[in-house]
């Protein structure tokens, strides 16, 4: 029933990619407007000018998802034991509660509400379709909730179940995990195919 | 350049739709959120139809605090109004006409009768001192909370400056407190910016305003021609610098989908042209923007109105557009852009009536083009952009005075000013670029050529299998059958309407009267023929006393008839009156005294 640590490395490694594409796309913008201008600015001033207003329900879901997404990440890799050393049911008052995943579930979000909140701000600097935006609202909150359930599942019937079917549902939360990343990274992703051309 | 975008009459409402369009993502059961357009763009549909606002789904109720919504224009006069009832006795024009039926003069008699002392009189006492209440009811609840303007008034708000004091009569003030609440919401005059005026949310609200207006409206419709000029001189009341600019869809030819005859719908046209291309600067438009819709009814096929609409709006998106460049010398903002569209050259100036210099507003024809990066170089682009095909009005580029240029993608403005002199010979000097960072497919551009018409005398006869070439051969053909239509249809325009005897009076001295509008439009078609800029030179009015003839008609409107009284009589009765004068004693004696060197 052990995961090991690749599963996690996968996924910092694509939120790691995300970071380095987005530097990237502003690096691009920022060589093709200087290579086309007269006038002196700072990538400071570009991103200033890049901005754009996405829309308060986009806006809104995207915090969401970004919520959803550390709590879910937290649900499936430190609920259990098995993939890190600190896991949930260590701290017992808290795994016997009746409360005790609300709780958990809060605590996460407090811990990444920074990072929840200042990622969904690089998505002004991306012009991001509408079509694009409905797929990312309609898809990654639900697959993340899928996620979120089947994680309190595990995390209920452990360690009263057989190795294939736990591994069918980890590896089940996994991808709707990964899948929602991928989502919430299209934008950055697409741009910066558009502004390499 | 940040317009509110105010659509006029159907077209303009079907084309404000796309505008308007939300960039959000929308919940499935209900709307939530502040509305996100392309551009952050505002808007509000103004139409007389109230049926035409129940067929549709997108424009909510303005008064229900709706957005995106439309605006009755008439929705401040009750039915039993007894202006109202005052108005149609006197003058035959119904205030709450539903529709106007294609009769462009029949709206413009509507609002010019404002402009009739006593009318403004009768108005003051029934719309709380509000002279002009149909545009004034449009402004300050329609179009003004959305813009800076309605931030200035909210900003000093007061009783005098409350919009619900005025142009509301008193027993609706609280329908129009929603109208408020709306335009609160929406980031205007909310009570929180009147008490911080001066306060750091000041700047942000006013990035959240618009900073100009952009009318849209068919030119040849009912309702859309003829509000345009009554809100621009209520506009221009309060602020005369205030950036006001308009794109008007010429109908195609033939028959239309409403099967209007093409003759009124002509003489439609040509008046909406004149009227917004006659008002000088400070008093109208700052430029037209003109489209014509038999361009796109070849490229899209007949009475294909969304594809019409769309490209209409797609052509317009570089202008929406909000991701300046930096570092750029030319920025878009709609004050600068005014300065730029009005910089006129020798041949714009003309002299009124009265010998003074006036400017009038250009026409710019909008050319647009767009491609994926891959595909060609800046010259392409600019090549295409100019191409017959990419014209949204007929014209010769190279006749145009200038070219004001928005792209939109990492282009060189160099290379845009350098591409459009080799290929219109406009110098680099009239060419203005203004860029945007990319739009996340490839490149586009549009170009705004400047008045390109005149100079050749006999371009209106350049057609080819019955397309229209140039400008002039496409407005030449409009005004000669609006005037062949005032001069076969007198009974229609007039006779058969149910106008009083003294509307029908001043409407036959505006259409058929020495000065009037027939002889003018004759003498536009000379113009056009002799390659002469403008087109149109002096302003006509149908409730006018001042135009020169040998009739005029004296107003008295609690007869409700009119008297024709012969020039000849007036200056018999002006010569017995002062006959009379130089018979009194004092008189003489006061001649003497002036005569010897006294006061």
């Amino acid at each position: 029933m052990s995961t090991g640590i690749f599963p996690i490395i996968v996924i910092l490694a694509i939120m790691a990619a995300a970071l380095v594409f987005h530097n990237l796309y502003i690096n691009k913008i920022y060589r093709k407007v200087k290579e086309t201008n007269d006038g002196g600015f700072t990538k400071e001033e570009l991103l200033m000018h890049l901005e754009l207003p996405q829309g308060s329900n986009f806006n809104t879901f995207m915090i969401a998802s970004w919520m959803l997404f550390f709590v879910a990440l937290a649900f499936l890799f430190f609920q259990t034991p098995g993939t890190s050393p600190w896991y949930y049911f260590q701290v017992i008052q808290i795994a016997s509660s009746e409360f005790g995943l609300i709780v958990f579930g809060l605590a996460v979000m407090i811990v990444t509400a920074l990072a929840a909140f200042s990622i969904p701000k690089v998505y002004r600097y991306y012009i991001i379709s509408r079509g694009i935006k409905t797929q990312m609202v309609n898809f990654a909150l639900p697959l993340l909730m899928i996620s979120i359930a089947i994680s309190i599942y595990l995390g209920t019937v452990y360690p009263q179940v057989d190795e294939n079917s736990w591994d069918l549902f980890w590896t089940l939360g996994y991808v709707t995990i990964v899948a929602p990343l991928i989502l919430l990274i299209t934008p950055i992703v697409c741009s910066l195919k558009e502004v390499a051309k | 350049m940040k317009p509110m975008v105010v659509g006029i009459g159907g077209a303009g409402g079907n084309i404000l739709e796309k505008f308007l369009e939300t960039q959000d993502v929308q919940l499935p059961a209900f709307r939530l959120g502040e509305h996100l357009a392309f551009g952050n763009a505002k808007g509000i549909w103004l139409d007389s139809a109230t049926q035409d606002t129940q067929d549709q789904a997108f424009f909510g109720n303005l008064e229900e605090g709706k957005y995106p919504a439309y605006l009755i224009c008439h929705g401040m006069i009750s039915a039993d109004s007894p202006f109202r009832k005052w108005i149609n006795d006197t003058y035959g024009f119904d205030l709450k006409a539903q529709g106007y039926d294609r009769r462009a003069e029949y709206l413009k008699g509507i609002f010019e009768i404002f402009e009739i002392e006593n009318v403004k009189e009768m108005a003051r006492k029934e719309f709380n001192r509000e002279d002009n209440p149909l545009p004034g009811y449009m402004w300050k609840f329609g179009i003004r909370p959305f813009t800076v303007l309605g931030m200035k008034t909210g900003a000093n708000s007061d009783t005098k400056a409350n919009p619900a004091s005025t142009a509301v009569p008193s027993n609706n003030k609280s329908k129009y407190a929603v109208l408020q609440n709306v335009s609160s919401s929406l980031g205007s005059i909310s009570p929180h910016m009147k008490r911080n005026k001066e306060a750091s949310c000041g700047s942000e609200m006013k990035n959240k305003l618009c900073d100009s207006i952009l009318f849209l409206a068919s030119l040849g419709g009912g309702t859309g021609t003829g509000f345009i000029n009554p809100i621009t001189s209520y506009v221009r009341r309060g602020d005369k610098a205030f950036p006001v600019f308009a794109l008007g869809i010429l109908t195609e030819k033939g028959e239309d989908a409403r099967k209007a005859k093409e003759g009124q719908r002509n003489l439609g046209a040509a008046i909406a042209l004149y009227d917004l291309l006659t008002k000088p600067t400070g008093e109208g438009l700052d430029a037209l923007i003109i489209i014509d819709n038999e361009v796109l009814r070849r490229r899209y096929g007949k009475d294909n109105f969304n594809a019409n609409d769309s490209a209409i709006y797609a052509s317009l998106k570089p202008l929406f557009d909000l991701r300046n460049y930096p570092g750029a010398k030319l920025q878009d903002d709609a004050p600068a852009m005014q300065r730029v569209f009005l910089d006129a050259d020798v041949d714009d100036i003309v002299k009124d009536e009265k010998g003074q210099t006036i400017i009038l507003p250009p026409i710019l024809v909008p050319c647009y083009y767009s491609h994926s990066e891959s595909n060609g170089g800046v010259r392409s682009l600019v090549e295409h952009a100019l191409s017959e095909e990419c014209r949204l009005f007929p014209c010769t580029p190279s006749k145009a005075d200038r070219a004001y240029v928005f792209t939109r993608g990492y282009i060189n403005a160099e290379s845009v000013k350098s591409a459009i002199k080799d290929l219109t010979g406009i110098t680099e000097g009239h060419i203005n670029v203004y860029r945007k960072l990319g739009n996340g497919f490839g490149e586009d551009i549009l170009i705004l050529l400047r008045n390109p018409y005149g100079n050749n005398a006999g371009e209106q006869n350049q057609k080819e299998n019955g397309k229209d070439l140039t400008f002039e051969s496409r407005v030449y053909d409009i005004i000669e059958s609006a005037v062949n239509y005032i001069d076969s249809d007198e009974t229609n325009i007039i006779d058969g309407r149910t106008y009083t005897d003294l509307s029908k009076k001043y409407l036959r001295n505006y259409f058929y009267g020495s000065g009037g509008l027939r002889e003018e439009l004759k003498k536009s078609l000379q113009r056009i023929a002799d390659g002469k800029k403008p087109i149109f030179t002096k302003q006509l009015k149908i409730f006018s006393d001042a135009r020169s003839g040998s009739e005029a008609i004296i107003h008295d409107p609690k007869t409700q008839e009119s008297k024709q009284v012969d020039k000849r009589e007036i200056e018999e009765m002006f010569e017995k009156k002062f006959r009379e004068m130089l018979a009194r004693p004092e008189f003489n004696q006061k001649v003497k005294e002036i005569a010897e060197g006294g006061n």
